[in-house]
């Protein structure tokens, strides 16, 4: 049987994370916003040629909230990564970041966490540059659901960690 | 309250899948998921695959709420319940199909995410925009203030010129020099000004001040540069207007004073008139109109909107003195927005123009003058009131002990000009004047007010100050039609008298 990691996005609403997994998996993009309610579960295999192994993706996209805490405890469950989005050009998406997490490692201590900025298409480097500043330690990428800008790199190389 | 709770279920359908040790489907009366008998839940659907973690043997239930999933690209919204038990090694999957249940949730969570994402959009958009009008006005603020150095070096260095030997032309160019710097130098004040208002650096100060005076003072001003150009200048306060209000006298000054200013640039002929006119009155507050207007060159209707840009400025060749720029009418601007007021223009090319400050006020709980201030007033409408120019540190405490307060009112200036200014400002009894004065001197002094055309002072008696008694110099004086010359130090028997005598023989003359 073929490893199959599971891999919740979660984060405030409307921050992207059915656009990066639609990137990832279908490679399309849509401008139109389409709310998510409870979760929606894909699947994408990705290929290690290094390990010779493929490592199948069960990915959880959360419904996004306002509080992180509001989620239902019952989608954490047999989490292996979550990858935690925010909008780089809203601040209330980021705002409480450093407690998001905290929130996150109490729920489950060792699983990975990947903090991603996304819409980064919509800023320019300096704009970015500044918002690092307040948040640098955290992040891990910058992502553009919209440009596919570093979306294969975040899942490819989760993907090679979790194996 | 229970109904919400029950009428999503109410014709719902409960699917059951039963599964055995192994995680394989041993019962399946789902619809959902045809010919899935013996085959591993894991494969019927991604959400199956990770819930090894469910533990066997123990009597639990697991909800998973909402689930989309897609069968045959139909989407359903599913409530999974996932139940073990401690005596049985099967495990019950109860699939809720709430599909329509959760259509109408996603639409009520659609509009709500949308609304709160545009404001928040807005708001740090906003946010952005505030940055960068901070950051222009942080650079206009450094900037202007270096480039004062500059400027005021220039002007020292045309004093120091001024003071060479110079041909005329040479002098009148100097002159030009001079006049341009200072305009410059006006431009980058009121830059400064905007840039503080616009960044809040500057401050509203509200205290009880009298309205009355307060106008007074700008009419005193006013009334003195329209005389300079020829102009009239009326000034009116409604007499229903109490006599103390509530809020920033300075930069109801710096208002007013800025827009009569402006009135008189763009005037060549006729009358200023600056109206003081009560529009609204409640119990506690107030609000005032100030209405300035002119008989000036007018500005084209068409143009009327664009004034308070800054650096709007009217074209007309006719006005030499044309120093103005816009700015000083973007500053009153943005100082009535600061005090929460309006101000509109209106306006006829060459009929004139005028403008109306609305202002709101609170009225003053006291609005009685004090009895020791009445008392003041009084005894200093009686006293005599003495203008004194003596630049010498040591003559305003000398003067001050020798003239009873109560009887003789003493103002201090420092210079010739400062006398012909005080002089067109207030009547005064009489001037006692040092000959010694930096700019103009106290015998150009006492010439120019003989010869001026002011019938309020031109006669005033004027005692000479010097140190040197010396006969030529009090030849002098009275050559040019000083009443008097006395010799310092100051004493006080003879200057009583003499400044009694003089003040009389005028009344006398008069009567
Ligand atoms: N410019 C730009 N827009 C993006 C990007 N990613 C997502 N969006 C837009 O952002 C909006 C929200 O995207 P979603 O992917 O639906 O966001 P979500 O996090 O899944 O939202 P919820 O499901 O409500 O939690 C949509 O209008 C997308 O088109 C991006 O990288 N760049
Ligand atoms: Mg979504």
């Amino acid at each position: 049987m073929k490893i199959s990691k599971k891999v919740v996005l979660i984060g405030h609403f409307g921050v992207g994370k059915s656009s990066l997994i639609r990137r990832f998996v279908e490679n399309t993009f849509s401008d139109d916003y389409k709310v998510t309610i409870g979760v929606h579960i894909f699947k994408k295999s990705v290929a290690i040629p290094e390990e010779g192994k493929d490592v199948s993706l069960v990915i959880w996209d959360l419904e996004g909230n306002d509080d992180i805490r509001d989620t239902r405890t019952s989608y954490l469950l047999g989490t292996s990564a979550y990858i935690y989005v925010f909008d780089v050009t809203r601040p209330a998406t980021y705002n409480t970041i450093g407690s998001d997490i905290e929130y996150l490692k109490q729920h489950s201590d060792k699983t990975p966490i990947r903090i991603v900025g996304n819409k980064e298409d919509l800023l320019t480097k300096e704009q970015i540059k500044d918002l690092n500043g307040e948040i640098e330690p955290l992040i891990d990428f910058f992502t553009s659901a919209k440009t596919g800008n570093k979306v294969d790199e975040l899942f490819s190389k989760l993907a090679m960690e979790l194996i | 309250m229970l109904n919400s709770y029950i009428n999503p279920h109410v014709n719902t359908i409960n699917q059951f899948i039963v599964i055995n040790e192994k995680g394989n489907v041993i019962e399946n009366e789902s619809p959902f998921f045809k010919d899935a008998i013996g085959k591993p839940i894991k494969t019927l659907h991604p959400f199956f695959e990770n819930i090894d973690f469910i533990p066997k043997k123990e009597t639990q239930e697991l909800n998973f709420k909402c689930v989309n999933i897609f069968l045959d690209d139909v989407r359903y919204v599913i409530d999974i319940t996932i139940k073990t038990f401690e005596k049985d090694t099967n495990s019950l999957v109860i699939i809720d199909d709430l599909t329509k249940h959760y259509n109408n949730l996603q639409k009520v969570t659609q509009i709500r995410n949308e609304t709160i994402i545009n404001s928040q959009l807005l708001k740090y958009k906003n946010h952005i925009l505030q940055e960068k009008e901070r950051f222009k006005n942080r650079f206009i603020r450094s900037f202007s203030h270096e480039i004062r150095i500059p400027i005021n070096s220039i002007n020292r260095m045309c004093l120091l010129l001024k003071n060479t030997n110079l041909s005329q032309n040479q002098r009148y160019n100097l002159n030009v020099v001079t006049n341009i710097n200072d305009q410059l130098k006006h431009i980058i004040n009121d830059i400064l000004d905007i840039s503080r208002i616009e960044t809040g650096y500057f401050e509203i100060n509200t205290s009880s001040f009298n309205i009355y005076e307060a106008i007074d003072h700008i009419n005193a001003i006013s009334k003195q540069k329209c005389i300079e150009k020829g102009l009239n200048f009326i000034c009116k306060v409604d007499e229903s207007c109490p006599l103390f209000i509530d809020g920033d006298q300075y930069r109801l000054t710096q208002i007013l004073t800025n827009l009569t200013e402006n009135a008189i640039k763009f005037t060549t002929s006729g009358t200023i008139k600056l109206e003081v006119i009560v529009k609204n009155k409640a119990k506690n507050t107030i609000e005032l109109d100030f209405k300035i207007n002119d008989t000036g060159v007018g500005i084209d209707k068409k143009k009327l909107n664009a004034i308070f840009n800054g650096f709007y400025q009217i074209k007309n060749t006719k006005i030499k003195d044309n120093k103005g720029i816009g700015l000083g009418l973007s500053i009153v601007k943005h100082l009535a927005d600061a005090l929460k007021g309006t101000i509109t223009v209106d306006s006829e090319l060459k009929k004139g123009t005028s403008f109306t400050v609305g202002l709101p006020f609170a009225i003053s709980e006291k609005q009685t003058l004090d009895e020791k201030i009445i008392e003041e007033r009084k005894q200093l409408e009686n006293a005599f009131k003495i203008l004194v120019a003596d630049p010498f540190s040591k003559a305003e405490i000398e003067l001050e002990s020798i003239f009873n307060q109560k009887k003789y009112n003493l103002n201090f200036v420092e210079s010739g000009d400062a006398v012909i200014e005080s002089l067109y400002r207030k009547k005064y009894d009489a001037v006692i004047m040092n000959l010694k004065l930096p700019k103009m001197d106290g015998l150009d002094t006492v010439r120019y007010i003989r010869l001026s055309e002011d019938a309020d002072f031109k006669d005033i008696p004027v005692i000479m100050v010097s140190t040197n008694n010396d006969e030529e110099e009090e030849r002098k004086c009275i050559q040019n039609r000083a009443n008097a010359y006395i010799s310092k130090p100051y004493e006080k028997k003879v200057l009583t008298k003499k400044i009694n005598t003089l003040i009389k023989e005028k009344a006398d003359l008069l009567t």
